[in-house]
């Protein structure tokens, strides 16, 4: 294996509600620069990872650093680090797209706010909308307005949750070209899809999430389509 | 510093937001017109009614509140604020004083614009000399109100009957606040046939009561309130 | 252990069943009839550590939310929950008694007097508690809320009680409560009775706990079955 530089390692994490276990005794390691793609039928925990890997939720045993710092200790240095585009919007619906920047930029502390707004507004191609109520928006709009609102603060680290869902086919190719610059950029971006097909174009590293854990995992010389999606049925029908 | 500066940061969004749509604001100044015309019905007008009238303010703004703080948290679980909020304050108690501070100013608004309708209706005395306690008595009863009511906000947006566990989880918790406010307001409102000096001693007995209270639940938010929004 | 525990909780309703008879025999046998008010002083005897053991139950319902939310040990929100619901029953006791003893004294059924009053505001947060608990479905979260709302409650109960009492003694009292003389004999018998009831409180906590313990794995058993 050559020298890579692990950022995120997730060591035996489990995380219960009640008796059913969501997540059991899961590995995962992930290191700076990857672009990391779990796929996973619905209901596998994928959303569950995120949203503790991003320390929204909290979990029942394991160890998770980032950067080697232990997240459910010091959450408020992860943080910072990352950046979140949930299935949930995370926007006020009653603010227009230029107010819900500026709030989350002014809350991050980001320097040359302005500035950054209108190129991440010119980047997901709202700038015309600038100062239209959220509320207006399509939610393909909206979607697009969240990414914005994700890469505000220049994360390190992005957690995107299924984010091609109710994109349009131009709003989806405005992600892929944002995808593919965070990747340049040396970004490190955690993307959950049900998709195989969409989540395998940008990877360097894909992951099956089926059976409450890591079912498959492998880094770069990443298998094409067909031997990923017979792997990813094996994964399935393996947990039945 | 910082801390401070992302508290306003939030309050500042809330009140561009709500400035927007007037929701919160409208429905609360309507209710208490409302609660005053409707109380003038039930209970006539005469010198008896007088003697509740300070009940009255204050029953009419709690149920106001409750209207309101209902909406609190409302937006920010809409779309999943709450955790939006959650990645970028370095504390959760930021999330809390913002809150507070908003729920706060907007009840505040709204009985200042009440309170000349409730006196044109209801006081026949004029009480200027001593208008500037009311304010006093009002601004000690929303802090607590506001305190209280934004911790418990958070405890039933999170629960299956949402608003409807509001009043039940609120209302017992409330009763010195109402008890001090409306004591003192009526004496206030009754000076005159009260002496100086009673009316002095009772005064600082019902502030006194309405501060220690604020203090309390202040404290009490402060520290619980991540307990409330984690996961 | 299983079979310790067992030992212990059965001690517990031995002794308090018998000692509530005891002090039910002291109450109408060993004390003498109060001379003002007849035979309706007996209720007294059952009367004031009902108004007692709720305070106690509820001070459980604090502490063990406290320690909830620092170890998050789910066993400690069981007996926080249970705690709540006794204190619930017994508080309930308490008005009612409260009411039979009220009207024969006054005339009438209900007096807004403080501590009463107290008891009342207190029966309705508890009571607001155990909405609370019912209208959360995930355990974990419900623990955590109701802790929090456990600790809100019980922080009140005191400013409630100041507050009221000084909303009828800064103003002319209706009822000017009489001083119940007590002899040594009436207190011997109140205070047996306080020791049997507060035995009785434990022996249904121990009972009530173990309740939630299985009726929450039945839950989670449900949960797999499902899966």
């Amino acid at each position: 294996m050559p020298e890579v530089n692990l950022l995120i390692c997730v060591d035996s994490l489990s995380k219960r509600f009640g008796r059913r276990k969501v997540l059991n005794e899961l590995n995962l390691n992930i290191c700076k620069g990857d672009f990391l793609t779990i796929v996973g039928p619905n209901g596998a925990g994928k959303t569950t990872l995120l949203r503790i890997l991003s320390t929204l939720s909290g979990f029942s045993s394991g160890c998770i650093t980032i950067n080697g710092v232990d997240i459910k200790e010091n959450p408020a240095f992860v943080r910072k680090k990352i950046g979140l585009l949930s299935h949930n919007l995370l926007l006020y619906k009653d603010l227009n797209a230029y107010e819900n920047l500026r709030f989350y930029g002014k809350m991050y502390n980001v320097s040359l706010l302005e500035d950054k707004i209108s190129e991440l507004l010119e980047k997901v191609e709202l700038d015309h909308r600038k100062f239209d109520v959220v509320r207006t928006f399509s939610r393909g709009m909206q979607q697009r307005l969240s990414i914005a609102r994700a890469l505000l603060h220049d994360p390190e680290i992005i957690f995107l949750d299924e984010p091609f869902s109710g994109l349009d086919v131009h709003a989806g190719r405005i992600l892929d070209g944002i995808l593919e610059d965070l990747k340049k950029g040396c970004h490190t971006l955690v993307m959950t899809t049900h998709d195989i097909k969409k989540g395998l174009v940008h990877a360097n590293s894909v992951a099956v999430l089926s059976g409450s854990k890591i079912a498959y995992h492998q880094r770069e010389n990443l298998p094409d389509l067909d031997d990923f999606n017979q792997i990813y049925s094996d994964c399935v029908r393996n947990k039945r | 510093m910082n801390y401070l500066r992302h508290v306003l940061i939030l309050v500042q969004k809330d009140i561009v937001a709500e400035l927007r749509t007037k929701e919160m604001l409208n429905s609360m100044l309507l209710f208490v017109l409302l609660t005053m015309v409707m109380f003038n019905f039930a209970f006539g007008s005469g010198p008896e009614t007088e003697t509740l009238s300070s009940g009255l303010l204050w029953i009419s703004f709690l149920f106001a509140a409750i209207l309101g703080l209902n909406r609190v948290f409302v937006h920010e679980k809409d779309e999943g604020c709450l955790d939006g909020l959650m990645l970028c304050s370095m504390d959760c108690s930021v999330i809390y004083f913002g809150k507070a501070i908003s729920s706060f100013l907007f009840l505040s608004v709204a009985e200042l614009i009440a309170l000349p309708v409730f006196t044109v209706f209801f006081v026949r005395e004029s009480f200027l000399s001593h208008l500037w306690i009311l304010i006093i008595v009002l601004m000690l009863g929303n802090v607590g109100i506001s305190a209280v009511g934004t911790l418990l906000s958070a405890i039933s947006i999170n629960t299956k009957a949402r608003d409807l566990m509001l009043p039940v989880l609120f209302l017992p918790v409330i009763v010195p606040i109402l008890v001090a406010a409306v004591k003192s307001t009526g004496l206030v409102l009754s000076f005159s046939s009260v002496g100086t000096q009673q009316f002095w001693t009772e005064i600082v007995i019902w502030l006194r009561t309405l501060v220690i209270y604020d203090i309390i639940f202040v404290l009490v938010g402060f520290l619980t309130f991540e307990y409330v929004v984690e996961e | 252990m299983r079979l310790k525990n067992g030992t212990i909780k059965r001690c517990l309703g031995i002794t308090s069943f018998l000692g509530i008879f005891i002090s039910l025999y002291m109450a109408f046998f060993y004390t003498p009839l109060d001379k003002n008010l007849g035979v309706v002083q007996k209720i007294f005897y059952i009367h004031f550590p009902a108004a007692i053991v709720p305070y106690f139950a509820f001070f459980v319902v604090l502490v063990c939310s406290i320690i909830y939310l620092k170890t998050r040990d789910r066993k400690w929100s069981k007996i926080a929950y249970a705690s709540a619901e006794i204190g619930l029953v017994i508080d309930t006791a308490l008005l009612v008694t409260g009411t039979i003893f009220d009207k024969p004294t006054w005339g009438v059924w209900w007096v807004w007097e403080p501590r009463l009053t107290t008891s009342l505001i207190m029966w309705l947060l508890y009571a607001g508690y155990l909405m609370l608990y019912y209208s959360v479905g995930e355990a974990e979260r419900r623990s955590r809320l109701t802790a929090v709302y456990g600790i809100v409650a019980f922080i009140s109960v005191p400013i409630s009680f100041m507050s009221i009492r000084w909303w009828r003694t800064v103003h002319p009292i209706v009822f000017e409560p009489t001083k119940i003389a007590l002899d040594t004999s009436m207190w011997v018998t109140t205070l047996v009775f306080l020791f049997s009831m507060t035995l009785f409180y434990a022996y249904l906590l121990g009972h009530r706990v173990d309740m939630i313990g299985l009726q929450e794995e039945i839950e989670d058993l449900k949960d797999e079955v499902e899966d």
